[in-house]
């Protein structure tokens, strides 16, 4: 098993429909005054955690061949140097902080992406470069309530996207037992998954998702929300209230993996079905059980759509591409069937009102498939993990997810070695037409604090039937990230 | 005095035999039951004694079980732990690279322990947690939470044959060693230090274990495991696990300090250091949820 890399889901969504630039990123919506002002916090509080955990340790030889690269981005981020051990050092806190107790750990990723083709559209970059830092700060009080703070810094060289800072997480948190139920309660900004399947999420609604940082879509926004978990012998149950909405992030003018035509990120551009706009509020609620080999979920969602509907609209500076967000009900069911060396897993929706005409206005969609693993393939101690999915949405050619008739085959294969090294290659093939996108991936450990991941996108053969791949065929690209944890 | 008894029985039965089907040979007739009876007597006895061979071999199967239940009820009662992990992995080349974990164990009545492990180092690991739910008959149930992407994930069990944390230990090597997990086998007394071992054959019940066969030295004063030798699917000896620096807690639960797994194969060693042990905490079922797994730091 690789516990080196979770990040390497062999997740390969061009969410197409969805990628796009802003035209004027400086103005934000009422909703991103909320995050921008618990940023400016985060940064206070970043600030007094680190000087709270002064734990500047010698750890020689470690880092040498990146010690000044890594010695660079934490002095540019806030001259302060953190030793490569933390565990001992972030529990010694406990001692002196009373009843509460501090943790603070995080990381600062180093993103070069290259596109290997020139751009289609005009503003478009060739290289993209990025910065960012996510310090995570866990307070914890001595009766086992928390709160924690999960800022986010990105400093990115296209324009228009120069600094961006969020809050992914900020919550409080505090659970506790009645007899044999457990219960648990969450308030403020979090990141909740949803869901089985490795190359399509489509159960996942709660968070919205940030283009920006990872065009694949498994980056998400921290969301404001109360959320209260009751589990016990019978299951367990998720209840969310989500009071605000927030729009769906796009890479800014230079940015590639987008459609032609720009989509707006302006304020008052961006269209709310809903009188509140983006202070209705939305609710969720989720059961799962496990039952034998069998774990279920069954979720709803009535809201305001994460996946924003783009329509059309001539401006004097030419057309562009708004937001509609429209009031949406879902349902949704994964399944995970756990056997020996095979995962069979499922998830299904059903959506209803994403937009007020046909096919939009309900439809549903599947993604069916599994993984087999070879452990200690060829007697060595390597795993090879081969996957399988099928996603199908009944839109069709007017459905707004590349991956509307598609499968995905992926083979994963962990080295089990040291630096936890693994190579995944996976293929998407359009069922509707000729379209091929290839995806590489690679991930290996460098030092206890530095993990390198390296990725290669290609498309094999784009079809113009395929409009979300077509409108991005130029876009295939390399990248590679350092990332330096502490 | 058992190979006595076979050799008159069978010389008997040899005699009686020769008796009845020499019907060439003039018989009297009185002699005929006679013989009959002793052909059937010395025919039970030999068959006596082939079952008293297979009562040697399940005495051995039957003495390999004792000594796997003393060993488990020696450690009964302990209630739960806690401890910090680290572990030192070394190649064939003696480059050396680091892990460090915190450890949780609840003893369970009538089923597996529930074991907890986070990782806190390497860094792109830190906060990862994997959750045990140990069974006695049934596989083990197993999740692995991803800090990264908020995600508990269900993992296979065929998956505890793997290495954990690239290191020379599997995840079964780490689970606790139920007494059903295995068929027993005595196989010897044999000095080991100052103590004398009983060593036991260890065959696994369930499939999906790594090992064809494990061979385990416990001492005869305290039950404590000393040595257990690993054999692979193909019988050959894969890995080798010594114990030492036992330290007794509670007045009553032996834990040792350092644990090394060679790899006779590879040239690879791990080690494995328990400090901070404690036992009897706050520790209770309701720390070991599927919830309670995406809380754990």
């Amino acid at each position: 098993m690789n516990l080196g890399s979770p990040r390497v889901e062999t997740k390969l969504a061009l969410s197409l429909n969805t990628t796009g630039i802003s035209l004027m990123p400086s103005q934000q919506m009422p909703g991103e005054w909320l995050a921008h002002c618990l940023s400016f916090v985060s940064v206070i509080v970043v600030t007094v955690a680190i000087m709270f955990t002064v734990h500047v340790e010698a750890t020689a030889a470690e880092e040498f061949a990146v010690e000044d690269l890594v010695a660079d981005v934490s002095e540019e981020a806030f001259e302060e140097d953190f030793g490569a051990d933390g565990f001992e050092e972030d529990f010694a806190v406990e001692e002196d902080g009373g009843d509460w107790a501090l943790d603070f750990s995080g990381n600062v990723t180093l993103a070069s992406r290259l596109f290997l083709k020139k751009p289609l559209y005009p503003g478009q970059e060739r290289h993209q470069f990025g910065l960012s830092f996510e310090p995570n700060i866990y307070f914890e009080h001595i009766d086992g309530a928390s709160f924690t703070l999960v800022p986010y810094f990105r400093f990115s060289s296209i324009d228009g996207e120069l600094v961006d800072a969020d809050v992914r997480e900020a919550y409080f948190l505090k659970y506790g037992f009645v007899d044999e139920l457990e219960w648990e309660l969450r308030v403020g900004l979090d990141r909740v998954f949803w869901g089985t399947a490795e190359s399509n999420h489509l159960v996942n609604i709660v968070n919205q998702t940030d283009l920006v940082s990872d065009p694949s879509g498994d980056e998400k926004l921290g969301q404001p929300m109360v959320q209260g978990t009751l589990a016990g012998e019978w299951g367990t149950l998720n209840l969310l209230v989500l009071p605000f909405h927030r729009p769906r992030k796009f890479p800014s003018v230079g940015g590639r993996l987008r459609p032609g035509l720009p989509i707006s990120s302006v304020g008052n551009r961006i269209n709310y079905e809903h009188k509140s706009g983006n202070r209705h509020v939305d609710f969720a609620a989720r059961y799962s059980h496990t039952v034998g080999l069998l774990d279920f979920g069954i979720s709803g969602f009535k809201g305001t759509s994460r996946e924003p509907f783009l329509s059309p609209l001539v401006t004097p500076d030419g057309p562009i591409l708004v937001q509609n967000y429209n009031q949406i009900a879902q349902i949704g069911l994964d399944l995970q069937l756990t056997l020996d060396d095979f995962i069979g897993k499922a998830e299904v929706i059903n959506r209803n009102g994403f937009a007020p005409i046909a096919p939009h206005k309900n439809y549903s969609a599947f993604v069916v498939g599994g993984e087999y693993s070879i452990n200690g393939i060829f007697d060595s101690d390597a795993d090879l993990t081969l996957l399988g999915e099928w996603s199908r949405d009944d839109r069709g050619k007017h459905a707004t997810t590349p991956l509307q008739n598609d499968l995905f085959l992926a083979a994963r294969y962990t080295f089990n070695d040291t630096e936890d090294t693994s190579i995944t290659a996976a293929v998407i093939g359009d069922l509707d037409s000729n379209s091929k996108t290839m995806n590489l991936k690679l991930s290996r450990r460098l030092s206890d604090s530095l993990l390198l991941e390296a990725e290669a996108q290609g498309f094999l053969q784009t079809d113009i039937r395929d409009p979300q791949l077509w409108q991005v065929r130029n876009d295939q690209f390399v990248e590679v990230n350092l990332t330096y944890g502490f | 005095m058992k190979l006595l008894w076979t050799m008159i029985a069978y010389g008997l039965r040899m005699l009686c035999q020769l008796t009845l089907e020499s019907r060439a040979l003039t018989m009297p007739r009185v002699f005929r039951p006679a013989a009959t009876f002793l052909a059937i007597m010395s025919t039970i006895l030999t068959i006596g004694y082939v079952n008293s061979g297979d009562a040697t071999a399940q005495s051995a199967a039957e003495k390999g079980l004792e000594i796997a239940k003393n060993a488990r009820s020696a450690d009964r009662g302990f209630g739960n732990y806690t401890a910090e992990l680290s572990m030192v992995l070394r190649n064939r080349q003696g480059q050396e690279s680091r892990r460090s974990l915190r450890i949780k164990v609840l003893e369970v009545r009538g089923d597996g322990n529930k074991i907890v492990f986070v990782f806190d180092n390497p860094k792109d690991v830190k906060g990862t947690a994997f959750l045990i739910h140990g069974h006695l008959q049934k596989a083990d149930d197993q999740w692995l939470y991803l800090p990264a992407l908020k995600r508990v994930k269900r993992i296979s069990s065929s998956k505890r044959s793997g290495s954990f944390m690239a290191s020379e230990f599997a995840y079964e090597d780490l689970t606790s060693p139920e007494v059903e997990k295995f068929t027993y086998t005595y196989l010897r007394d044999e000095a080991c230090g100052n103590l004398t071992c009983t060593v036991i054959e260890m065959i696994p019940t369930q499939k999906g274990s790594g090992y064809s066969r494990q061979v385990a030295w416990h001492d005869k004063n305290e039950f404590r495991v000393w040595k257990v030798e690993y054999y692979d699917r193909k019988n050959t000896h894969l890995k080798t696990l010594t114990y030492r620096g036992y330290k007794k807690f509670l007045d009553k639960y032996w834990r040792a300090a350092e644990l090394k797994m060679v790899n006779h194969v590879t040239g690879k060693s791990t080690d494995l250091n328990w400090q901070n042990y404690k036992f009897r905490t706050q520790l209770s079922e309701r720390d070991f949820t599927q919830t309670g797994l995406r809380r754990i730091r």
